[in-house]
């Protein structure tokens, strides 16, 4: 009986116990969401805290991402091969790497015409709608190699919505990953150029006009929506307006189209094909006409 | 870390002063995993470490680019600095918590010495592991997958066993309220520990920029 009686007293603690153990999980389940929810909230608090931080610091010291490849110098230089006007390939820089000019001595003989444009320049399209096709003769023919410079100089025109910033990235985009179809760009660019006084062409109508010149790798479109040569395309707009420039005795980029052959810079008429045929023409040595006092 | 989630809610506070302990289930797994983890780690860099040596121009399987990669860590004097390979030290201290947290399955008490000793171990690896996360952030500038594993399993495992110890009474009853409290937040401070760790590697590294480029 004694035992029974025992028994009886603990299963009643036991009963009690298990009541108040139900009490306590039952209060300790009602904190368990809040404790749950502080956790979280300080966890995800913390981390957003350093990666605002981080972001900021980033965002501040980023340095200019690395450059297209093809446009080791800052531009994109093409040379006859086979009848074709031809990309000469570059790496790319590297971020913060200064640009290394091409070296005149890799094309003997051959002249070399280097500009320094703005897409949305007016001149600019002047002077290429006028000469871009003889000059892509003249490559292809092998009398010249071409460097062409994309930069960001009217950073203020089409209403402040950075289409020449807009245009000179999409410019790298094409060197870099269709360099074939950069000539065709360029001169799509010009002919269809928008007014300085109103808006640019948007991203995605950059796409379709580059699209429309003949451009089908993929690449290309991602590379001009999301901007990746931005950063570039400032620094190597720094480096042209600052100078020194390389191969010749001009300082810096004044304005453009600057034009220089042989070093020495085009001042000629911007609508006359004969003034700047015949300006390039000095230049030849294989003709005999050639005069190369610009050679530095 | 599933198995951690649970060690964070100590049983213990649901019965407090039962003659039989209960089983630490969570705590018990929690350490074989992570045990188990950081012991495939440096398995997998004792290997390559191997194959380095046969071969220094071996393209190991771990080297992804020049930020992420292991080669850099295990040619480096940080990747030896007692002398042998570091993963020979991961080899040996990882088969420990396994061990442990095998024996709690199996209902095993330690003495109070012993938790000491664990633990003590433990301090000692996350000491190295702190050293080793330095020199590999600022001095090497690389990421070593494998030696991130190490990391990541090194510092909960520190973590879980400090809030353990204080939690059980094994620095004195004084302490046991702290390691209550920091028992249940060892997931949020784990956490907190891994995004310093990417946050210090992005300020030194700038992986955003190199994610940017497609250079990771």
């Amino acid at each position: 009986m004694a035992q029974q009686q025992k028994l009886t007293r603990d299963q009643k603690r036991e009963l009690a116990r298990e009541m108040a153990r139900a009490e306590r999980e039952k209060r300790l389940k009602s904190q368990a969401r809040n404790r749950i929810l502080i956790r979280v909230g300080a966890t995800v608090g913390v981390i957003a805290l350093l990666a605002a931080v981080g972001g900021g610091i980033w965002l501040a010291t980023r340095p200019a991402g690395p450059g297209p490849v093809n446009m080791a110098s800052d531009g994109v230089v093409f040379q006859g091969v086979d009848g074709e006007a031809t990309v000469v390939e570059t790496r790319a820089l590297e971020s913060g790497e200064n640009p290394i000019p091409t070296d005149p001595s890799d094309f003997d003989d051959v002249v070399r015409i280097v500009t320094y444009l703005d897409f949305g320049c007016p001149y600019c399209a002047q002077f290429e709608t006028t000469n871009a096709a003889q000059i892509e003769e003249l490559v292809a023919d092998g009398v010249a190699t071409l460097e062409v410079h994309p930069i960001n100089l009217l950073k203020n025109a089409f209403l402040g919505d950075r289409y020449s910033a807009r245009s000179a990235n999409a410019g790298a985009c094409v060197a870099a990953y269709e360099p074939s179809k950069f000539l065709d760009v360029s001169a799509a660019f010009f002919a269809q150029q928008p007014a300085e006084s109103g808006n640019g062409f948007t991203n995605r109508e950059i796409v379709d006009l580059v699209k429309g010149a003949g451009v089908t790798e993929s690449r290309v479109e991602g590379c001009i929506t999301g901007e990746e040569f931005k950063d570039w395309v400032e620094a190597a707009t720094l480096r042209a307006l600052t100078g020194p420039l390389p191969n010749t005795k001009e300082a810096r980029v004044t304005g453009t189209p600057t034009i220089l052959v042989n070093g020495e810079r085009y001042v000629g008429s911007l609508t006359n094909p004969a003034e700047f045929r015949a300006f390039v023409e000095s230049f030849r040595t294989d003709s005999g006409t050639g005069d190369d006092s610009a050679e530095e | 870390m599933i198995g951690m989630r649970e060690g964070v809610v100590p049983d213990n506070r649901l019965v407090p002063d039962t003659e039989t302990p209960r089983r630490p289930l969570a705590l018990a797994i929690f350490l074989i995993i992570a045990g188990a983890l950081g012991w495939w780690a440096a398995f997998a860099l004792t290997v390559d470490k191997f194959i380095l040596l046969e071969n220094p121009q071996a393209d190991l399987d771990c080297n992804f680019s020049l930020i992420v990669q292991c080669g850099e860590n295990l040619s480096s004097w940080q990747g030896a600095v007692f002398g042998f390979p570091n993963p020979l030290l991961g080899l040996g201290g990882f088969v420990a918590p396994i061990a442990v947290g095998v024996a709690l399955l199996a209902r095993a008490r330690f003495d109070r010495w012993f938790w000491i000793a664990f633990h003590a171990g433990i301090v000692g690896a996350l000491a190295f592991v702190i050293w080793l996360i330095s020199q590999s952030i600022y001095v090497l500038g690389t990421l070593c997958p494998w030696c991130m594993l190490v990391w990541s399993v090194t510092i909960p495992l520190f973590w879980v066993v400090t809030a353990r110890n204080l939690a059980e009474g094994v620095y004195g009853a004084a302490a046991v309220p702290a390691g209550r409290f920091l028992t249940s937040w060892t997931i949020p401070i784990v956490i907190v520990c891994y995004a310093v760790i990417v946050f210090l590697a992005q300020l030194q590294l700038d992986i955003i920029t190199h994610i940017a480029v497609g250079a990771l």
